[in-house]
């Protein structure tokens, strides 16, 4: 972890936005229409972005540090336009893993009073 | 379509705050074009609803992200439908507020969407072809031989397709039907890319078959034959001829002209077994100086259409020198979006579309000005509510979330209700026509997947437009200055209410002077005299051209039966045959005149009509001079004619017009024997010409008669009349090819159509838009003196003239409403400019109407005003200063 990189756990608990986008990016950079569709898979439609949100929230976690553009190249499965490429920055993966580690103790505690 | 939606969402962009549509524009546009494109319009909703809340959250976080560093605490979409029911309950409690934005908003978004169907119709998509920017069609009508020529010409064009139309006789289960009928070459559905709706197209091998295969028209199938698929394979029985149902077209096709309705494509080899007269020559498609074909092609990448035009110029030359006729004009090309338009009129087709644009567009801002003024209000009187719940510790962001929900709420219920009115406005404008003879009817608007698509943008951008202001200062609003009396800081908020009234003001003002110009050109051109009655009188068309049973005798043996049938019929004044309608088509030949010289360079040319006795009477024409025709100028008889004033006066100027006589071809010589006033041939505006009549039982000509009109001028109501004729007519001879069966009111109605359909619709929308404002002066005026009720009581319990008081309130309204006249007639000068095209008799700044508008407009807005004013004025001192 990079030296002066700030608390990644002051960043939880994450929007359902912010933690979906970090997601979608954790195995592979993704243009923008992929995220929408990866989010949509990883919830079974359950979450659904428009282009609105997302990228209204991909320019604050590029601000933040969270992500950051990789290259810009077409997408082979779509078309031949080329996309924008977004990438999970070191300190958007470690925010993730605080978010993660958060919601399993969470889960943990509720399995334990055999909530759910 | 997707290209459509997909630009409405790109102008909807603009809604976001500039940084992000700079860094993430282009991406989110994209973004909703691959969603469109892999998920077709089921994605539209999502990608509309998805801008309504994030363009809120957006600027908000713009807004709050003071020191933050991290604004990404917020509100995601996810759980705002729990504000839908809270929203609901809230208009439920105030119906009248409710009844009024709602029925606003039906309106204004309605008429939008008709409007916007139109304009999807005429301007964005005129025809639904593949790729309609590389088509161009040739100007004129060719031969068909130079037409193959220059098909070979596949260094210029990926194809030419060969289209040539006429009118047909089709008898569907027993009854004739006449039809508009294209004759196509067998690459024509290819060249433009037009798939088969069911069954196969026309080919090569349909080209020298011997049954002729037909492709049907969509809309005709679905409406004649009840979306019948088992008439493919099916016979019909065209001008006589059997015709097997190869295929339908793809739905929505329309041919390649908006002028035109084809209902049936047919094989160009078809077109001599098919018609009469010249056409019915297997010489139509040979002679090279026989033009009716339009050529339509597709030019190759690369090649621009002035090298195309300048190719076949070249080839075109050529190919006629040894013609002994004088080379026609130059062969000009035109982009197909102009032919279909109808060539020469589509620059007045697009500017008239415009002009129903603005109109309908200005109605919608209009309302919704008065909505962000009718909410400001509402918000300001849940002050306390707000402030309530931000001491309790509401989110602002919430709150503000919560009051554009109801606007979103207030907007869906007005969409919904906006589709009905949208089918409204496609009845009144289907009584209309575009300039240039564009049926609107033949359009076949309706609430399409583009219409719905246009209508949830147009929920979604109303909602932002009349929401976000209200829901920016509610959620602005302080805990503690909200529960303190609401009398002060509200200065700001009056501010903003005075603008929207100038707004509003000045908007209907343009309405107003728009409605204004259009009555008066309309009062204008219906003072011209046409030479003709149309009111009152039924028409016929029979179009005998399309029948290819009808020989002469069985002809005139229909013309007398239906006459003496037509006679029959209560209420009937008059009934008589012609061969046109005055300004509806027309013919016209060079004459000689019998002992005159014609100067050089004089035009000899008449217009002419084949009409019966009773014709005069019938039309409405008034004799001026000699005799109309009687029945006893029958065929056998001397030849006699009947001149019009114009051609009495310029070529018997100082002798006795009865005494003239004139010569059409050699043998023929016609003894004027009446003088009768000039009609309208073709427009309002142009010069009158000279006109000759001559008696229909003597007509005859190269073509024979092709057509015939039917005038039965009644006493009654024609409209009464009409289904009678009908009957009278298939009685006559049930066959009898009845083109059109319709008023002669309607028939010409391209006279004035331009100015009645701008009265028509401008009057709607600018009462609406007056009854509007004047709404919202009131409201404005009465809340701003609510505002000093306090003050007004001080001032009238130490004895201020209760007229002074009036006055004071008075004042204080009447300044937006004077700004918004001023601007008003700015913007309305600048705007007229669009309509000059259309308006006649009248400049499009014209200072009466503008006076007259502007006075009538202070006048309603000063009502509105003296209302509130009064009441102030008569205000219960010691009730103002108790309450509080």
């Amino acid at each position: 972890m990079p030296k002066n990189m700030p608390d990644p756990r002051s960043f939880v608990p994450l929007t359902p936005a912010i933690a979906h986008i970090l997601l979608a990016l954790a195995d592979q950079d993704r243009h923008g229409y992929a995220i929408m569709q990866e989010v949509e898979r990883l919830t079974d439609g359950a979450a659904r972005m428009g282009p609105g949100t997302l990228y209204g929230t991909i320019k604050r976690m590029i601000a933040s540090g969270l992500l950051e553009e990789a290259d810009e190249r077409p997408d082979p499965e779509l078309d031949d336009e080329r996309r924008r490429y977004y990438r999970a920055t070191a300190l958007g993966r470690a925010v993730l893993a605080a978010e993660t580690t958060r919601m399993a103790t969470l889960l943990g505690a509720a399995r334990a009073k055999r909530v759910r | 379509m997707h290209l459509v939606l997909e630009r409405l969402y790109g102008a909807l962009l603009y809604a976001y705050p500039p940084s992000l549509r700079r860094a993430h524009g282009p991406a989110m546009r994209q973004c909703a074009r691959t969603a469109l494109a892999r998920q077709g319009v089921g994605a539209a909703p999502r990608l509309f609803a998805d801008l309504l809340f994030s363009v809120p959250r957006e600027w908000w976080l713009a807004a709050s992200s003071e020191s933050r560093p991290l604004s990404l605490k917020g509100l995601t979409m996810f759980g705002f439908l729990h504000d839908v029911p809270y929203a609901l309950r809230l208009l439920w409690r105030s119906p009248g507020y409710t009844i009024a934005a709602v029925l606003t908003l039906a309106l204004g978004i309605g008429a939008n969407t008709a409007v916007f169907s139109l304009a999807d119709a005429t301007l964005l998509r005129p025809l639904r072809v593949a790729r309609p920017s590389e088509l161009v069609a040739f100007k004129w009508s060719v031969s068909y031989p130079d037409y193959r020529d220059w098909a070979a010409r596949t260094d210029l064009f990926e194809g030419l397709a060969a289209v040539g139309g006429t009118r047909a006789t089709a008898m569907i289960e027993g009854t004739p039907e006449v039809i508009d009928v294209s004759f196509v070459s067998p690459n024509y559905f290819g060249l433009l890319g037009v798939p088969a709706y069911a069954g196969r197209l026309l080919g090569a091998a349909d080209e020298s078959a011997g049954d002729i295969a037909v492709v049907l028209d969509h809309a005709w199938w679905r409406d004649r034959f009840s979306r019948d698929p088992g008439v493919v394979g099916r016979t019909i029985r065209v001008n006589g001829e059997l015709v097997t149902v190869a295929g339908i077209a793809a739905e929505g096709f329309r041919g390649t002209s908006l002028t035109l309705t084809p209902r049936m494509y047919l094989p160009l080899a078809s077109m001599p077994r098919l018609r009469g007269g010249v056409f019915g020559n297997r010489r139509a498609l040979e002679n090279r100086g026989f033009t009716w074909i339009t050529a339509i092609g597709r030019l190759k990448p690369g090649v621009s259409l002035a090298t195309a035009a300048g190719a076949i110029n070249a080839m075109y030359r050529e190919q006629h020198t040894s013609d002994r006729r004088p080379l026609s004009d130059d062969i000009e090309l035109e982009p197909i979006g102009e032919r279909a338009l109808g060539g020469a009129d589509a620059g007045h087709v697009r500017t008239f579309v415009r002009l129903l644009g603005g109109i309908v567009v200005l109605t919608l801002l209009i309302g919704c000005a008065n909505l962000a003024n009718l909410q400001l209000a509402r918000a300001a009187a849940r002050r306390r509510e707000i402030g309530v719940r931000l001491a309790l510790g509401g989110s602002r962001l919430r709150i503000g979330r919560q009051l554009l929900m109801e606007s979103v709420v207030l907007a869906s219920i007005g969409g919904a209700l906006g589709l009905l009115v949208a089918n409204l406005m496609f009845r009144l404008m289907a009584r209309f026509q575009l300039p240039g003879g564009i049926d609107i009817e033949g359009l076949g608007l309706g609430l399409d997947r583009v219409a719905l698509g246009f209508t949830a943008a147009a929920v979604c951008g109303t909602a932002l437009l009349f929401g976000l202001v209200p829901a920016w200062q509610g959620a602005r609003t302080g805990a503690l200055a909200s529960l303190r009396d609401q009398t002060r800081s509200t200065s700001a908020r009056s501010r903003l209410r005075s603008g929207l009234v100038a707004a509003q003001v000045a908007l209907s003002l343009v309405l107003l002077t728009g409605t204004g110009l259009f009555l008066r050109s309309f009062l204008d051109a219906i003072r011209v005299p046409l030479g003709f009655m149309p009111d009152n009188v039924a028409t016929a068309s029979i179009a005998l051209g399309a029948a290819k049973g009808f020989d002469l005798a069985r002809s005139r043996a229909f013309f007398d039966q239906a006459l003496v049938r037509a006679r029959q019929l209560p209420g009937v004044a008059a009934a008589e045959w012609a061969t046109i309608l005055p300004t509806v088509g027309s013919m016209s030949a060079e004459v000689a005149i019998e002992g005159r010289t014609p100067r050089t360079g004089e035009d000899l040319h008449f217009y002419m009509a084949d009409v019966g006795p009773d014709y005069f009477r019938a039309a409405g024409t008034r004799l001026l001079r000699g005799r109309p025709f009687a029945p006893a100028d029958s065929a056998t008889a001397p030849p006699v004619g009947i001149v019009n004033q114009t051609a009495a006066q310029r070529f018997w100027a100082g002798q006795d017009p009865l005494q003239g006589r004139l010569k059409i071809d050699k043998d023929h010589v016609i003894q004027i024997v009446g003088v009768v006033e000039d009609t309208k041939t073709h427009a309002l505006d142009e010069p009158a010409a000279p006109f000759l009549y001559l008696p229909f039982a003597q007509s005859s000509g190269p073509f024979g008669l092709t057509r015939a009109v039917l005038l039965v001028r009644t006493t009654g109501d024609v409209h009464a009349l009409l289904p009678l004729l009908r009957e009278q007519l298939r009685a006559a001879d049930p066959e009898a090819p009845v083109a059109s069966l319709t008023t002669f009111t309607w028939q010409v109605r391209k006279l004035v159509m331009p100015q009645q359909m701008g009265v028509a619709l401008f009057g709607v929308f600018a009462l609406l838009a007056v009854t509007l404002a004047a709404i919202g002066i009131y409201g404005v005026t009465a809340y701003v003196a609510a505002l000093r009720r306090r003050e007004i009581g001080i001032r009238i319990a130490l004895g201020a003239d209760r007229a002074r008081i009036r006055a004071l309130v008075l004042r204080q309204g009447s300044i937006p409403i004077a700004a918004g006249l001023a601007a008003g007639v700015v913007i309305a000068a600048l705007a007229s400019r669009l309509a000059t095209a259309f308006l006649r008799g009248v400049p499009p700044r014209d200072p009466l109407t503008y006076t007259a508008v502007a006075a009538l407009l202070a006048a309603i807005a000063l009502a509105a005003t003296w209302i509130p004013a009064r009441r102030a004025s008569q205000l219960d001192p010691i009730r103002a200063l108790r309450i509080d």
